[in-house]
């Protein structure tokens, strides 16, 4: 779709940076743009408000040749929410327990809107929120910034909750015929109001409910003929996924030694997220259950705080 | 997701449709009465490969430079023929109902004797060389896409003279394979089960009527120009050609002591193995595989084949600790550790090692699918 309004603009064109401006976009709607968050070689990424000022992410390609990029990314973020909506409809009609959901919806961005930017060269952009992540935006956090720029690792406890929602992620996103592809430390957003060192930081406990992890950009996404993803399309999204958390977890990417800890008291965990990211599962439904045995059996059952340690 | 290639589901929906029709192979036995077709899947005169599509599968990998991961394994291929003939004659449907616990031994259980291959299974049948059916056989499958074959096959059932012609199926397994495993100088495994002597020689006329005109052609083909119609090789020649592809066993059903002094002449005394009844053909094919591949010994051979297999899927048919002793004591002779003694048996390559080439034979040493994910750009460009 084409802005139609002459006067939008998003950005200036000093630097490529913005200072707060205004777009509206093809249907009415007014985003107020901020800072800008994420620059990478396809598209940048910018904090955006909803004129009920709840922050959202623009995103903007880089070039309008890789519009397609965000065209697709809009088709999968719509086509992941109408099937989310579906199955816990579904699930809804069978549950003994009311209170408990499905939430897939948790785990990927919700898609506001997607435009062509006419004044902007023509170029994609794709407003997507993630209200019921997160109420502020320094709440998310990349998985892998904790260590590359905070110098923190996350304890194993704190993994298994981590990687037991990324599969659970991933069970659902394979289920409706769609593998993931980018799935690393830039692109795995954690709710994480953190303790460090053990020692708590935010104002009371993190409640269960916010222990949510989500895939932020599914640009490179592909949704799968016949809904069905390929063993080797399913394998790497999960051996992704594990390498994700051995990374987070301060682990070694060439051999999967974890640093040590009281928490690990043989090598099970370990053992069982190296061959993750060796590739040894391809169904993520049998990953997740066999994630969960594990970790239940090594840490009980139970709420654990996110907790995060300096590396040494 | 993938889907699973060899599941519980399927095996029961194979065997209740087997209940529905009266037989394993009631359909293909009734189409053959009335019409002398065979479906050309089992029909060894209408294709030569027996490669399942699942043969030493490469994919690509993507990235720069291409890489190919080897998915599954080298494909190890199981053969086992069996005398369809006189009281021989349910063998077939007998398989049906017992192949659920050799995936379990070999493949899906909780240890499994074959993990670190693809493994893959044909099932063939033979007969007499007068009977309208010799010898036939599936594709090699990994799944249970053979038995939706042995569905196709058609059993002799009758039975003439007591000597049977399963040297037809010794000269396929001997002359008709084209194995990746032997390209790293291992071997597959093949198993022959009958209560009968065989014929150690084979008329032209057999060959044709089994393979097709053009056999001797194909035979030039692949490096066997001198095999012809005048010069067919005899027992022992087709069996040490054979035992190039396998490790080769007779199981004997019975004791019937001419059928074994004819065995143990063409095998050899070490490879001819009691059978007490069909039933016990997935416990003795893992007894004498385990045993062969080195991952059981003579302690442990008893204990694995009472062991609980179920998590593999499937219900397993609870074996005595007698039974099981004389199993063990079936096997002891045989030639132990044979598959685990070759030049290259520690250097099999592993499921989804990395490949620069989907025509090499060796993977890249030290790269891994951990390794590629660990290298992948991750430059989040967050700010």
């Amino acid at each position: 779709m084409k802005s139609s309004k002459q006067e939008l603009y998003i950005f200036k064109r000093t630097g490529g940076l913005s200072t707060v401006q205004k777009v509206l976009s093809p249907t009415g709607k007014e985003y107020r743009v901020g800072r800008i968050l994420r620059k990478q070689g396809t598209q940048n990424v910018y904090e955006c408000f909803l004129p009920e000022d709840r922050m959202c992410f623009l995103k903007i390609v880089s070039h309008s040749e890789y519009n397609d990029l965000f065209d697709r990314e809009a088709f999968v973020l719509r086509k992941l929410m109408a099937d989310a909506v579906r199955l816990e409809d579904e699930f809804a009609g069978i549950k003994d327990d009311p209170n408990v959901f499905l939430n897939y919806q948790f785990g990927f961005p919700k898609l506001e809107e997607s435009f062509v930017c006419e004044v902007q060269d023509c170029r994609r952009v794709n407003i997507v929120s993630m209200f019921e992540i997160a109420d502020k935006l320094s709440d998310l956090v990349p998985l892998g910034r904790l260590l590359s720029k905070e110098g923190l690792r996350i304890d194993p406890r704190t993994s298994g909750w981590v990687l037991g929602k990324l599969l659970k992620g991933i069970v659902f996103a394979h289920s409706v015929g769609v593998s993931i592809k980018e799935l690393n430390g830039g692109n795995i957003l954690i709710n994480c109001p953190a303790t460090v060192n053990q020692t708590l930081l935010a104002e009371g406990e993190t409640s269960p409910e916010r222990h949510l992890v989500a895939v932020f950009d599914w640009a490179k996404a592909i949704i799968h003929r016949d809904g069905v993803v390929p063993e080797l399309d399913a394998r790497m999204d999960i051996s992704r996924a594990a390498m994700s958390v051995i990374s987070a977890l301060g682990g070694d990417s060439h051999t999967g030694q974890l640093p040590e800890d009281d928490q690990l008291v043989d090598n099970r965990y370990q053992n069982f997220l190296w061959d993750l990211a060796n590739g040894a599962e391809c169904d993520a439904s049998a990953a997740h259950k066999k994630h969960y045995r594990l970790i239940w059996s090594l840490w009980g059952r139970g709420f654990w705080p996110t907790t995060l340690h300096k590396i040494k | 997701m993938g889907k699973e290639r060899t599941s519980h589901t399927a095996y029961t929906g194979y065997k209740k449709k087997a209940e529905i029709d009266g037989g394993a192979t009631r359909k293909a036995e009734t189409q053959f009465r009335s019409s002398g077709t065979i479906n050309e899947l089992v029909d060894p005169s209408k294709r030569f490969d027996v490669r399942g599509k699942s043969s030493m599968y490469l994919e690509l990998l993507g990235g720069t430079p291409s890489r190919y991961v080897l998915k599954r394994g080298v494909p190890m291929p199981t053969e086992t023929v069996v005398d369809t003939t006189g009281s021989m004659g349910e063998n077939l449907d007998i398989i049906l109902r017992v192949i659920g616990n050799t995936y379990s031994f070999l493949t899906t259980g909780k240890r499994p004797l074959l993990d670190r291959y693809d493994a893959q299974f044909c099932i063939g049948e033979f007969g007499d060389y007068k009977d309208a059916v010799t010898y036939m056989s599936t594709m090699y499958e990994s799944d249970f896409k053979v038995l939706e074959q042995l569905a196709m096959m058609v059993p002799n059932r009758a039975g003439q003279d007591f000597t049977e012609d399963p040297i037809v199926a010794l000269f396929a397994a001997a002359y008709l394979r084209q194995l990746d495993i032997t390209r790293y100088g291992l071997k597959g495994y093949h198993f022959t089960v009958s209560d009968a002597d065989t014929r150690f020689e084979i008329e032209s006329s057999t060959l044709t009527k089994v393979f097709g005109a053009k056999i001797y052609e194909e035979l030039a083909k692949r490096g066997f120009g001198n095999i012809t119609s005048r010069n067919i090789p005899e027992g022992q020649e087709i069996v040490a050609a054979m035992k190039k592809n396998y490790h080769n066993f007779f199981l004997q059903v019975d004791r019937e002591s001419e059928t074994t002094r004819c065995w143990e002449r063409l095998y050899g005394e070490e490879r001819v193995v009691s059978l007490n009844h069909s039933r016990y053909l997935p416990y003795t094919q893992a007894a004498i595989i385990g045993l062969t591949e080195g991952n059981l010994t003579l302690d442990t051979v008893v204990d694995f084949l009472r062991e609980d297999q179920s998590a593999g899927g499937y219900e397993q048919t609870s074996l005595s600790q007698r039974d099981a002793e004389a199993i063990r004591d079936s096997v002891v002779h045989i030639p132990m550790r044979a598959q685990a003694k070759l030049p290259n048996f520690k250097r099999i390559p592993a499921k989804l090692s990395v490949f620069a080439s989907d025509k090499d034979l060796w993977p890249i040493e030290g790269e891994s699918i951990a390794g590629l994910v660990a290298a992948e750009d991750t430059a989040d460009g967050w700010l």
